[in-house]
């Protein structure tokens, strides 16, 4: 395969365990996707889905002291994360993939200058001069829309406001020219207003430089604007995986119909009811038998309980889609 | 016409800068009003001053000035013991329930200490009431010996809404009850508020900063931007016919979840950042970041009205559509 084909991002069959002195759990089971180039993926799901783990632990980015299992592989440009030597994998991290996290505030030192901290990265991964890599900065700044760089990197993160922060935290996660950028919630912390002008910036610089783009979110605002695909996760494993289009139009997943029916669009009919999904995430503690979604869901059949769905193709999409739901699949044929 | 069972005039709750000494206007002339038997929106962003609001109500926050009418009294002015007892009639829902309970308490002893600081004497009477608690809230009652850590976030905040209604209220001040739970869970809380409000007659101010739940939940609604009520109206006509140039920019800032729909809509992004409540811009408030801003919005505008029961704080009220003027992408 060359590389114009080979798509920069790849997890196949990925577990993750987590193993604590009392007992191990499995927040992600079995996922498989990949992103090209140009692309943008969003990985929803709600909180506990392991959305977050699913992209962060391959990048040896979990909170200190968590012994964590990984299976399957996580191939950026063909190489496989989980086989990196530590320093193989901080080249990566920050070079030729970025990530923005939710709070850019703690992705930040609170007693260092902003300027400092982006162009020390910056003279780590391209390998320029600190005068260089200074005036990189300020291009970089500028990028994201905050005027008037150079007073800029005079500052400490508090004294900008949460907008201004996360278009920090974007400089900083493009800083290295990434060609896979992973951004973790980065509107979550926002108000509408600026997660609308943060989504624009994403969409822009995602044009201008066509790197791939997994964004983690509980949003289906957020993904209908900014992403091509979009995989749905529920206790650690994909429901879902297709076109945002096939996905948020006509989801075929019973747990995707219901997330997105719980999220009352600023366009549905005013006497629209309040529509939830009943009980709860199952505990990820217990071994979970057959699929992960059927004590909730009400096409549920016996056999759901017992046996685990795998992802099958759902025909009449518009691209290809994957659900793992047997019985919806079979109505759509 | 409807007697109002909450009436809030020119409402003021300042803060002191602790560094400086300035005046922080977070809550800055607010006029608003509940019926009984209705959810109210109160919207904004994070800074607006909606939970200042929210918390003044309730007497977490000292006003500056101004007056809150509750059956006939001014809530600011009631003291002793009589005071308690009328502010408890309107009871508080924070956001986050878990830290809102104590963990060292059981869903029946929290209920019954509810219960005890409202009067209820006689412990037999307290138990079966702590049931009917429970039912209102659509609990089981085996929940009863639960702690808050062994239940989920949904349950929790039922919990904390049971507690409320221990003191029978009549109004409500729900500040954010759903943000802090997962979206599949939300409906359960938001129709239980429906239920209140359709079986009880409660009147709830849902101080929110979804507009798309406040929009399904509340019949009137009002939106608030650094301290001042913008525009208020019938969720009906606020929603289909945003009067403000600052909800018409709000509303356009939602994303829609259909991609069709959000990617060819017209869409306003508002530059720059609140301005700081310490030093507001004089005039309308929201002059300095309006598109559509004239000479005219160095003076402050009044309310002026829209359509029935619809208002809005804009010298151009009715005459101004800055989103019809954007670019379709």
């Amino acid at each position: 395969m060359n590389s114009t084909t080979m798509p920069p991002l790849e997890v196949d069959d990925f577990t993750v365990t987590l193993h604590t002195p009392t007992l191990s759990v499995r927040p992600v089971d079995g996922v498989s996707y990949s992103v090209q180039a140009g692309e943008v993926l969003a990985v929803v799901g709600e909180s506990g889905s392991g959305k977050t783990i699913l992209n962060m632990a391959p990048l040896d980015l979990l909170p200190v002291g968590v012994d964590a299992e990984m299976k399957g592989s996580v191939r950026f440009e063909g190489r496989d994360l989980l086989n990196m030597s530590t320093s193989e994998l901080e080249a990566v991290r920050g070079g030729g993939i970025g990530v923005v996290f939710q709070d850019p505030l703690s992705a930040l030192n609170p007693v260092r200058k902003i300027g400092r901290q982006l162009t020390e990265g910056i003279e780590r991964h391209l390998g320029l001069t600190p005068t260089q890599a200074e005036n990189r900065t300020a291009e970089l700044l500028t990028l994201v829309g905050l005027p008037d760089p150079k007073s800029r990197m005079q500052q400490y993160p508090h004294e900008l406001s949460g907008g201004q922060r996360q278009r920090v935290g974007i400089a900083m996660g493009i800083s290295g020219e990434p060609r896979v950028l992973i951004a973790d919630e980065p509107t979550t912390a926002l108000d509408v207003t600026v997660q609308a002008q943060i989504v624009e910036l994403l969409k822009d610089l995602q044009k201008r430089m066509g790197m791939a783009i997994v964004i983690i979110t509980h949003d289906f605002g957020v993904v209908s604007g900014l992403a091509d695909k979009v995989a749905v996760m529920y206790a650690g494993r994909l429901s879902e995986l297709g076109s945002v289009r096939d996905v948020l139009i006509d989801p075929a997943h019973p747990y995707t119909r219901g997330l997105l029916q719980s999220v009352p669009s600023l366009t549905v009919p005013m006497d629209t009811k309040f529509l939830g999904l009943p009980g709860q995430p199952p505990n990820m503690a217990y071994r979970i038998e057959g699929c992960a979604f059927a004590p909730r869901c009400i096409e549920a059949r016996a056999d759901c309980h017992v046996n685990r769905p795998s992802l099958l193709s759902v025909p009449h999409s518009a691209s290809d889609r994957l659900a793992a739901c047997p019985v919806i699949v079979n109505q759509f044929a | 016409m409807l007697e109002p069972i909450l009436q809030i005039t020119d409402l003021k709750t300042h803060f002191r800068d602790s560094r400086t000494g300035a005046d922080i206007r977070a809550c800055d002339g607010v006029t608003l009003h509940l019926n009984p038997g209705e959810i109210v929106g109160l919207v904004g962003e994070s800074g607006c001053g909606k939970s200042t609001l929210g918390r003044t109500i309730v007497g977490l926050e000292r006003a500056r000035s101004g007056s809150i009418m509750f059956k006939g009294q001014d809530v600011l002015a009631l003291k002793g013991r009589e005071g308690a007892a009328t502010r408890r009639e309107i009871q508080y829902i924070f956001q986050d329930p878990l830290s809102s309970l104590s963990p060292r308490q059981t869903v029946g002893e929290a209920l019954n200490e509810a219960l005890i600081i409202n009067g209820e004497g006689n412990s037999a009477a307290r138990r079966a009431r702590t049931l009917e608690l429970l039912e209102e809230v659509s609990l089981p009652s085996q929940l009863v010996d639960r702690y808050a850590r062994e239940m989920s976030g949904g349950q929790r905040q039922r919990v904390c809404i049971a507690r409320a209604l221990a003191a029978d209220p009549k109004v409500l001040v729900c500040d954010e009850p759903v943000s802090s739970l997962d979206v599949s869970i939300r409906a359960q809380i938001m129709n239980l508020f429906l239920k209140l409000r359709d079986d009880m007659g409660m009147a709830c101010l849902l101080i929110a900063h979804d507009l798309s739940i406040v929009r399904l939940a509340a019949q009137r609604v009002y939106v608030m931007y650094l301290g001042q009520i913008m525009e208020e109206g019938q969720s009906a006509s606020l929603y289909r016919k945003p009067a403000h140039p600052y909800t018409q920019a709000l509303l356009s800032a939602v994303p829609l979840t259909n991609p069709d729909e959000e990617q060819s809509r017209r869409r306003i992004l508002l530059r720059g950042e609140v301005p700081s409540p310490i030093n507001p811009p004089s005039g309308c408030r929201f002059r300095t970041r309006c598109p559509a801003k004239q000479s005219e919005c160095e003076t402050m505008p009044p309310l002026m009205p829209f359509e029935p029961g619809h208002g809005a704080r804009c010298h151009f009220t009715g005459k101004v559509d800055i989103v019809a003027n954007a670019a379709v992408p």
